[in-house]
């Protein structure tokens, strides 16, 4: 005779396996899996105009460093919260050299003081909830990469 | 008698249909913006779309978590034997772990100590997990100080009940602050060993029993009104992580593999990573049904600590966990009712067994 304990076993864990016998079913034709991980990319309408992006730096007469964004169909809001709508709208984050230095809610972000050197400025455009801002399914997101020198004489580098 | 495992799988079931829930997830603290990039224009492989795969992955499963359950049988008294002076030593013990998670991982955030990649160290204060940092939320860094006294009142073990109450209400306002994934993915593992805090008290190696304000340090009436709840709400958190962030949206698990180079015997990421979250899937499942709470409870410290060293994540990212599956390893929790009623009806056989 087979012990109880093998139907109760057998039992919990059919009923433990729920779950993944409901995944095997479902997980193939989740829409999730035909974007990108939502968590992280907000992404945009395939309708939607392409973002023209690019960055500039000058320097301010007090010797800081003036970062510009240009992001042409992308409006820039100092609000931050849920996505009720998905647009081309919300801030940038911004990076120098790997690090975060603050979020641009504006086209003109303050970089502060730059060591003399070779620098690698990220900016990154996200939406209201802070995700990153994808162009549409596996089409890449709006990322800029700079890459300047602060000169030694303290010139702007052009 | 299966009422609460049938209660748990179906909520477990109905979590599914969540779908993943928008903004945050853990995955994404360590990627630098490069391997985010990477991730936009990189589509889920094939093998998530599989159903003979997946089929075959299930049918393991089961298999795997049978033997699991038959060999727990078949070891209970020798596990209730070896661990009985732990259980002892648990509710002076547990309680101190249980301190020293939260304390660590809620005070080294509310600091700015464990940032999400590419933030400087000590410069943005954060609520619980580096990806809910205070900047993010206008009008909420109030809740800063008070993560910090509730930090330094549970490392202290001072007034430490108030301090866990403190942290279900910063979870709480955590969840109004920044998301609802904020309540299911990280809020549930913090709460739920603040409610065995609040039961057990700090123990006899906080200071509470030093102060003349008549707080019972000791835990009161049954730890079963306590444990199971504790167990399911852990077990919810574990699945809905699984299910939310890794089966539907498995670029990030693998994302993560890269970035840390992380080798499994040779296999293919995809597969490795279906398996890490069929893993995940399966521990929450059985840990909310009350099951293997001890072989769990130990595999989940190693998986952390394998993590954080191959990863190079601070290990007091997850100190919450490290207390909360210290002290199930060495209380062993609530067993289910299906344990029990498994245990009755061996001691029924061996009694008619006998002459």
């Amino acid at each position: 005779m087979i012990s109880p304990s093998f139907h109760l076993c057998g039992l919990a864990s059919l009923l433990a396996c729920a779950p993944i016998a409901a995944i095997v079913v479902w997980l193939p034709e989740a829409p999730q899996l035909r974007g990108l991980p939502n968590s992280l990319f907000l992404t945009l309408p395939e309708d939607q105009p392409e973002i023209q992006f690019s960055l500039q730096t000058f320097r301010a007469p007090l010797g800081d460093w003036i970062l510009q964004i240009e992001a042409q169909g992308f409006l820039f809001t100092e609000s931050c919260g849920e996505v009720t709508e998905v647009g081309a709208i919300g801030h940038a984050h911004v990076y120098v050299d790997g690090q975060k230095v603050g979020t641009a809610y504006q086209p003109v972000f303050a970089l502060g003081h730059l060591n003399q050197g070779p620098h690698k400025i990220t900016v990154s455009l996200r939406a209201e909830d802070h995700r990153v801002l994808a162009r549409g399914t596996w089409r890449g997101s709006y990322n800029r990469i700079l890459l300047f020198t602060v000169p030694s004489s303290g010139l702007d580098p052009g | 008698m299966l009422k609460s495992h049938s209660f748990a799988a179906v909520l477990l079931i109905l979590f599914i249909n969540f779908g993943p829930l928008p903004a945050f997830a853990h995955e994404a603290w360590l990627l630098t913006q490069e391997e985010v990039q990477m991730l936009s224009v990189t589509p889920v492989p094939e093998i998530f779309f599989n159903r003979k795969a997946l089929s075959v992955l299930a049918i393991v499963s089961a298999t795997l978590v049978f033997s699991a359950l038959t060999l727990a049988q078949l070891g209970r008294a020798t596990e209730d034997r070896l661990f009985a002076p732990l259980v002892r030593a648990s509710s002076d013990l547990g309680p101190l772990v249980l301190r020293l998670g939260l304390g660590l991982s809620i005070g080294l955030s509310a600091l700015g100590a464990l940032p999400r990649h590419g933030t400087a160290r000590w410069t943005k204060p954060t609520l619980f997990v580096p990806d809910m940092q205070f900047s993010l939320v206008q009008g909420w860094d109030w809740l800063v100080p008070i993560a910090l006294i509730t930090a330094i009142g549970l490392l202290l073990g001072l007034v430490t009940r108030l301090a866990a109450l403190l942290v279900i209400a910063l979870a709480l306002a955590g969840t109004l602050a920044f998301t609802g994934s904020f309540l299911w993915f990280y809020a549930l593992h913090f709460i739920a060993p603040a409610l065995l805090l609040i039961f057990y008290g700090g123990g006899r190696f906080g200071c509470d029993p030093l102060i003349p304000l008549g707080i019972p340090p000791r835990s009161f009436g049954n730890p079963a009104v306590i444990l199971l709840p504790v167990q399911i709400m852990t077990g919810i958190g574990f699945a809905t992580i699984a299910i939310c962030v890794k089966f539907l949206q498995p670029m990030l698990l693998i994302a993560i593999l890269n970035h840390g180079n992380l080798n499994f015997l040779n296999m293919p990421q995809p597969v490795a990573a279906l398996i890490m979250m069929t893993i995940e899937l399966l521990a929450g499942c059985l840990f909310g049904m009350g099951l293997l709470i001890r072989p769990i409870a130990a595999f989940l410290i190693g998986a952390f600590t394998f993590f954080a060293i191959t990863l190079q994540e601070s290990p007091f990212l997850h100190a919450n966990l490290y207390g909360l599956c210290l002290f199930f390893l060495m209380n062993g929790g609530q067993r289910s009712s299906l344990e029990r009623v498994v245990s009755r009806s061996e001691r029924r056989l061996l009694r008619r067994a006998r002459p």
